[in-house]
């Protein structure tokens, strides 16, 4: 298995406050992973030092085949990202950014960059002072896949778009990934959109990797559980809060439940707020 | 990095070329008046102080601090370029700027020197060298403070206060120091290389703008800088506004006055005195004699003023006749750097008054100790006053002659005129002007005595501080004439009562008459009678003034000399001027030049 992406106990503090306390996660090539956490978890953190714009003070990262403490300006040319505010230069026009952009990457494929460009309806003959929010962030994934990056880094990039052009956006990530053969880094918390296009995800909160895994492996892992009584937890299961327990997929099937249990599949809305919670490591009732 | 260059220039060049124009107009205004006092290369040394700091200023707020500001140093940071790369590539393109302005400079004051007097090479390079070093340096401290973020401002004030305390309170000749010396008139005169150490401290400013700018911008990941560009909280900028206004308190209360060096005038007839040198330079037509007796006068006036009055030792005061000055024209000699009162006036005329001149030295020497503050218009009409008073004080047959003077003023006292002193002086004109601040004065002599109106001045015509405490702790003139127990009123109007019984007015009837000469221009026509009679020999003043200028002196009005009962003004004028008219007689029982006419005129 080929790892675009891993990250080994990564810890980053700012001052007193711990923004990553031993993160750990791995994202294979060629497939969009879904980084769920709410506001705070260390979503940003972590791409801002997938980025290259941070550093972390402790663990390992291995970048695209290569470990490293903090991400080199050479690795950057092949990696592409968009972040939840697009911060160009106001006077520029989107075809003006592009060539600006294209001055940093000797990959950078101009036809692709106007290709994109039409595809997300963005007017590259405006400037950016002109352009909506949504239109600024999806000249920013043109910007980000023009040069062909081998790993694409999506930091709430949807924040702020209409469904429409959610769905827009998303889709076209969808495309790139499966028609490139690239990797995709999404952060988000909206559970919906992650669903939609992530072959795996991971949930982060409070700076910890809480589980990660394919979706279908999540919804079969984690469980709600309604005991007519008060029972030991079955070896292999663990509480995850109040009644959603987890436990490997097989022992679902094969666990003696007393008479009168109910056992309830979850959505990965529920999965999600089972695991992203403050007090999501008190014992189980 | 060259990618971000071109971005630099296409966001900045236009101002930047816009800047580069004006300074060349600057530059050109400055050769063009061929003002070559300091050197050749003057021009460029007036450049580098002036325009080329405006040039590192204007780049270190369009490149370092507008990035900072939009954010868009973030839009840079995910890019494939390190913040170091950036920060360094925008110190390149703002030193190439500047370094591109002052060159340009020193090319165009090559050029124009040498369209008259060849300036070798290496000459020429003995400017540009100190001057790049020069805005180099600046450009560094530009390029850190722009990083600086919020508190550049801050930073560029508590610099300018070092500066300004070690030129004031340090007594420290800041442009005779390293790295401002590497400015000074050598540049200009660009006869040799710059001394060492100015060269140095210009490097060392240099590479500690750079090196300090560079670790802003990357430590903590740009977080510092990132931080730093953001909007002040409320309790900061109440922080930085306290700091600074205790600075400048500070440092004002600490501020001494520098030591000017003292005039010195050879061949004068001096004048043994324990307060400083006094001397009179006679020129042709003035006898040794006369000279002598003037000096005399000049000496006892001023050295029982200066004991009197605790007044520091004085530079040095002189008085220098100039044949061709009209006889009421006394001029102050400006001596710039050099500390002093030095006068000049025809001596040799026989309408010379030498009441006039020794009140304008006593005048000048209580304005130079009180930092002018004694002109202030409250109590200018003392210092008017006290000066006349001074010079008259044991003179029966001066003092009687400063009453009629007074009594045939048109020009009268009351409460109104002596609270705007300024006004009234200019309307009454020197003569009249000076004796009535004599009558004055002289009142408040009689109600109190000579020790308390001495009192009196010792604690208004103080050496100022130059600070707040000079607003705050100044004691006012009104409040201590109330307690001598005399009434600002009651002095006004005993003093006028005075002036009355002393005589009565001369009883000339002047009148100006403006006359259209077509396409807006205007001439005036002075008139003088008495008792209906035309009058002879007279004189016709006129100035221009600006409608925030108060008032004229001697050698701004125009004169026309009239030989009968009327006379045109030389010069004419434009719709909408300003102009101060007066009519002036050399009145033979006055002895002065008695102003019995003017007016103020709005041209229509």
């Amino acid at each position: 298995m080929t790892f675009a992406l891993r990250l080994t106990e990564v810890r980053r503090r700012f001052g007193k406050a711990v923004a990553l306390d031993g993160l750990s996660l791995s994202v294979q090539q060629g497939e969009i992973y879904g980084f769920l956490g709410r506001n705070g978890a260390g979503k940003t953190t972590t791409l801002r030092i997938l980025t290259g714009v941070l550093h972390a003070d402790a663990g390992t990262i291995e970048v695209l085949g290569q470990q490293l403490s903090r991400v080199p300006v050479e690795l950057k040319r092949r990696i592409g990202s968009v972040s939840q505010e697009q911060h160009f230069y106001p006077w520029m026009t989107g075809r003006e950014l592009g060539r600006f952009v294209a001055g940093f990457y000797p990959t950078w494929d101009q036809l692709e960059f106007e290709r994109l460009a039409k595809v997300l309806d963005v007017a590259l003959d405006k400037r950016a002072a002109e352009l909506s929010g949504g239109t600024r962030t999806k000249l920013g994934l043109a910007l980000a896949l023009a040069p062909r990056p081998e790993l694409l880094l999506l930091d709430e990039p949807t924040t702020g778009l209409d469904p429409v052009a959610r769905r827009e956006f998303n889709d076209l990530v969808s495309a790139i990934v499966k028609e490139r053969g690239c990797t995709a880094f999404l952060s988000s918390h909206l559970v919906d959109e992650v669903q939609q296009v992530a072959h795996r995800v991971g949930i982060i909160h409070s700076g910890k990797m809480r589980i990660e895994g394919e979706v279908p492996w999540l919804l079969e892992s984690v469980r709600r559980v309604k005991l007519p009584a008060p029972l030991p937890l079955p070896a292999g299961f663990e509480a995850v809060r109040g009644d959603v327990w987890r436990a490997p997929p097989e022992l679902w099937s094969t666990a003696a439940w007393p008479e009168g249990t109910v056992v309830e599949p979850l959505s990965l809305e529920d999965v999600f707020l089972a695991f992203a919670r403050t007090d999501a490591l008190a014992p189980a009732a | 990095m060259r990618r971000l260059a071109l971005k630099e220039l296409r966001e900045h060049g236009w101002v930047l070329a816009v800047l580069f124009v004006l300074f060349a107009l600057g530059l050109m205004v400055s050769l063009s008046r061929g003002d070559e006092e300091g050197g050749r290369f003057s021009a460029l040394k007036d450049f580098l102080l002036t325009y080329g700091l405006v040039a590192a200023l204007v780049a270190g707020n369009r490149l370092v601090v507008r990035e900072y500001t939009g954010k868009t140093q973030l839009f840079l940071e995910v890019l494939p370029i390190s913040r170091a790369a950036v920060a360094l590539t925008k110190w390149l393109f703002g030193w190439a700027w500047v370094s591109l302005a002052g060159a340009s400079a020193w090319a165009a004051t090559w050029w124009w020197q040498t369209r008259t007097v060849p300036v070798p090479l290496e000459d020429a390079l003995h400017a540009l060298a100190p001057a790049l070093l020069w805005l180099t340096a600046f450009w560094s401290t530009c390029f850190f403070a722009g990083l600086l973020g919020r508190y550049r401002l801050l930073f560029w004030v508590v610099c300018g206060l070092l500066v300004y305390s070690l030129n004031e309170v340090g007594q420290v000749q800041v442009m005779e120091t390293p790295p401002f010396h590497i400015v000074s008139e050598a540049l200009a005169v660009a006869t040799a290389w710059q001394a060492l150490v100015d060269v140095v401290a210009c490097l060392v400013i240099t590479a500690l703008g750079l090196g300090l700018g560079l670790l802003l911008a990357t430590a903590g990941e740009g977080s510092i800088a990132a931080t730093l560009s953001g909007r002040m909280t409320s309790r900061e900028r109440l922080l930085s506004f306290s700091t600074v206004l205790v600075g400048f308190l500070l440092f004002s209360a600490l501020t001494r006055d520098r030591d000017r060096p003292a005039f010195a005038l050879e061949s004068v007839t001096p004048m043994a005195s324990p307060v400083g040198p006094i001397g009179v330079l006679p020129g042709e037509g003035v006898s040794e004699a006369s000279a002598q007796a003037l000096v005399e006068a000049v000496a006892a006036d001023v050295v029982s003023l200066v004991q009197v009055m605790g007044f520091p030792k004085l530079a040095g005061v002189y008085v220098v006749s100039q044949r061709g000055l009209d006889p009421d024209v006394m001029l102050r000699v400006p001596l710039g750097e050099k500390d002093g009162v030095v006068y000049r006036a025809n001596l040799a005329d026989e309408r010379f008054d030498a009441i006039s001149l020794r009140y304008r030295l006593v005048h000048s020497i209580i304005g130079d100790v009180t930092h002018n503050r004694a002109l202030e218009e409250d109590r200018h009409w003392l210092l008017d006053g006290l000066s006349s008073w001074w010079v008259v004080r044991g003179d029966a047959e001066a003092r009687a002659l400063l009453r009629r003077r007074a009594a045939a003023s048109p020009v009268g006292l009351s409460v109104e005129s002596v609270r705007r002193w300024n006004e009234t002086f200019e309307q009454a004109g020197d003569c009249f002007g000076i004796a009535i601040s004599f009558t004055l004065v002289d009142a408040l002599v009689d109600e109190v005595g000579e020790a308390a109106l001495v009192a009196l001045a010792r604690r208004v015509f103080v050496k100022p501080h130059q600070d707040l405490r000079d607003v705050l702790f100044e004691e006012k003139l009104g409040a201590l004439l109330r307690a001598q127990g005399v009434p600002f009123e009651a002095l006004v109007a005993r003093a006028e009562a005075a002036r009355r019984n002393a005589g009565g007015p001369l009883g000339y009837q002047g009148a100006f008459e403006l006359m259209s000469q077509g396409g807006g221009q205007t001439r005036v026509k002075f008139s003088l009678k008495q008792a209906g009679a035309p009058v002879t020999r007279w004189r016709g003043l006129s100035a221009s003034t600006g409608p925030w200028q108060q008032g004229i002196g001697d050698a701004e009005a125009s004169r026309v000399d009239a030989r009968s009962g009327e006379a045109m003004a030389a010069a004419t004028w434009t719709s909408g001027e300003r102009l101060f008219l007066a009519i002036e007689v050399d009145d033979p029982t006055l002895r002065c030049s008695a102003r019995v006419a003017q007016s103020w005129q709005v041209l229509p």
